[in-house]
Formats: structure tokens, C-alpha cells, sequence
């Protein structure tokens, strides 16, 4: 079992955690392959200013397209460090009392959202296209009691599972919550705590 | 007009600076969000050392290049590469 302050800002006591979800791996693999195509791009360049015969290495030219390919590589690197920064940062929670969506959604912008389990309404499972079947992702909605839709887990690995265990930790918290307030019906009425200085 | 091949060179540095000020932010959200961080010290790691990698490279390929070099854009009290407006 995970431990809770490691992976939390605000643990509360007697919380565990029992699903600590980050999006598919796949999906940070599309990226890397999206950027490993832009790495031959300054190589197609290459062969085709030396087949040109424009390429002169002491000369201007020779300067520029290192100068412009060292930036290219930079900047692509840095696109695919986002990548690995999104899938790293993204990250979805569910514990024995609630559910977190922690969220980066660009470079400059984050949002984290809670939400006690006994406030789910409903759990949708969308799982679409063809590499969302052939390697099991989707995504997981989950409407809360307010208005607007807060959680989308996205591109999460077994997207089935996840909702079970969701359900079962919301029925489990359920029973926990009612067994709570029967207790709190059986207590004696405490007196009011009067001031001192009144 | 003359522009040394230094001032390209310049052009890159803004480059590579802009580049920078995204990284140190990119490295701020990871240090600030990022909660058991060995992974988040790995990704630091690794961003640096490419990064670092890419500019030695750089750094070694124009060594040779000889950057005090000029390019002639247009020649002086030669207007003719300027097209007429009128």
C-alpha cells in the first residue's frame, strides 16, 4: 500500500490510497514516436543541401544549419520532456474517501480536483477506437452531485477495473459514513459549550 | 552591409536563453507538484543532460567555423539589391 503523504499534499488520517492511476503508457509512446520522427527531420535536410551542393561547413551556410538544428533539437526535446512531464503530472487518485484528479493541463496551467466518494452519482466507461480496444484504455467519467462533470479520468489503463474498484470503494465508504451517524445518534446530547466570559 | 558571422550566432543565444526560461519552468511545476520524486529526479537528470549534450555538440561542430568571417548583403554605394519602390 502506498504511503499517502509521499504522494499527497493534504493526507488525512485513517486515508489510504487504493488506485494511484497515471494515463496509459501508450499514449506517452505516441508521443516519443511523434518526436523521434522530428529528430531525421534535420538529417533529410542535410542530404538534401549536400545533394544541392549548397552545404559549405567553414562557410555561412555550414553555421546556420547547425545553428538551426541545434534550436530544432532543443525545442523537440523540450516538446518531448512536456510529454513525459504530462504523463508524470497527471495523475488520478481514488482513496478509501475520496477521489483526486490532479491535472496538468499545459505548461502554466494545473488543476486539482476532490471529491468525497459519497458525491459520485454515475460512472461512465468511453473506451473508442481501435488502439483503446486493441490496449485496453478509455475514459472514465464520473458525474458528481454538482452541476458540472469534474473527473475525466483520460487514457487510463483498464478502465473496467478502475470503475469496480471505484464502485466498491464508494458502497464500502457508504456503509462507513451511515454506520457513523447511527453511532452519533446513540451518543448522549453533549451540553453546550458555554464562554467562560459569558 | 556586413553582418559577422557572430551576430548568428547571437540569434542562437536568444534562442537557447528562450529555451531556458521554458525549461526552469517546466523543472519549477515538476520540483512543486511532483510527490515521490524519484522519477521527478530522473526526468530533472535526463532533461539536463541532454540539453547539455545538445549544446556541446553544437559547441563542438562550430569550433572550426571561423565566426570573425563576414557576409556582404549589399555592397557599399551599391543600392541595386534594393528593389525601387516607384
Amino acid at each position: 500500500m502506498a504511503n499517502l503523504a509521499d504522494r499527497l499534499h493534504n493526507p488525512r488520517p485513517g486515508e489510504y490510497i487504493i488506485l494511484y492511476i497515471h494515463r496509459h503508457w501508450i499514449i506517452l509512446f505516441a508521443s516519443i514516436l511523434k518526436s523521434l520522427s522530428l529528430i531525421v527531420l534535420p538529417i533529410i535536410v542535410y542530404w538534401g543541401l549536400i545533394l544541392q551542393g549548397v552545404l559549405e561547413w567553414q562557410g555561412l551556410s555550414g553555421l546556420l544549419f547547425i545553428l538551426g538544428s541545434s534550436l530544432f533539437y532543443l525545442y523537440v526535446w523540450l516538446f518531448l520532456f512536456n510529454s513525459l512531464l504530462d504523463h508524470y503530472l497527471d495523475v488520478w487518485i481514488v482513496t478509501n474517501e475520496r477521489i483526486i484528479n490532479v491535472e496538468q493541463i499545459n505548461l502554466f496551467s494545473r488543476l486539482i480536483s476532490e471529491k468525497q466518494l459519497d458525491k459520485m452519482q454515475d460512472i461512465t466507461v468511453v473506451s473508442k477506437g481501435f488502439w483503446a480496444t486493441i490496449f485496453n484504455y478509455g475514459d472514465v467519467h464520473i458525474q458528481t452531485a454538482g452541476s458540472v462533470e469534474r473527473f475525466v479520468f483520460k487514457q487510463i489503463p483498464n478502465p473496467r477495473r478502475t470503475v469496480h474498484a471505484i464502485t466498491d470503494a464508494a458502497e464500502r465508504y457508504r456503509i462507513k459514513f451511515e454506520l457513523d451517524l447511527d453511532d452519533d445518534e446513540q451518543k448522549p446530547e453533549k451540553p453546550p459549550i458555554i464562554s467562560q466570559n459569558e | 552591409m556586413e553582418i559577422q558571422f557572430t551576430f548568428f550566432l547571437g540569434i542562437y543565444f536568444v534562442g537557447v536563453l528562450a529555451f531556458f526560461i521554458i525549461s526552469l519552468m517546466n523543472v519549477y511545476h515538476l520540483f512543486k507538484y511532483a510527490k515521490g520524486a524519484l522519477g521527478g529526479k530522473i526526468l530533472m537528470f535526463a532533461y539536463f543532460l541532454v540539453t547539455i549534450a545538445i549544446m556541446a555538440i553544437t559547441a563542438f561542430l562550430i569550433k572550426d567555423i571561423d565566426l570573425s568571417q563576414k557576409i556582404t548583403i549589399f555592397e557599399a554605394g551599391n543600392m541595386d539589391s534594393i528593389p525601387n519602390p516607384f
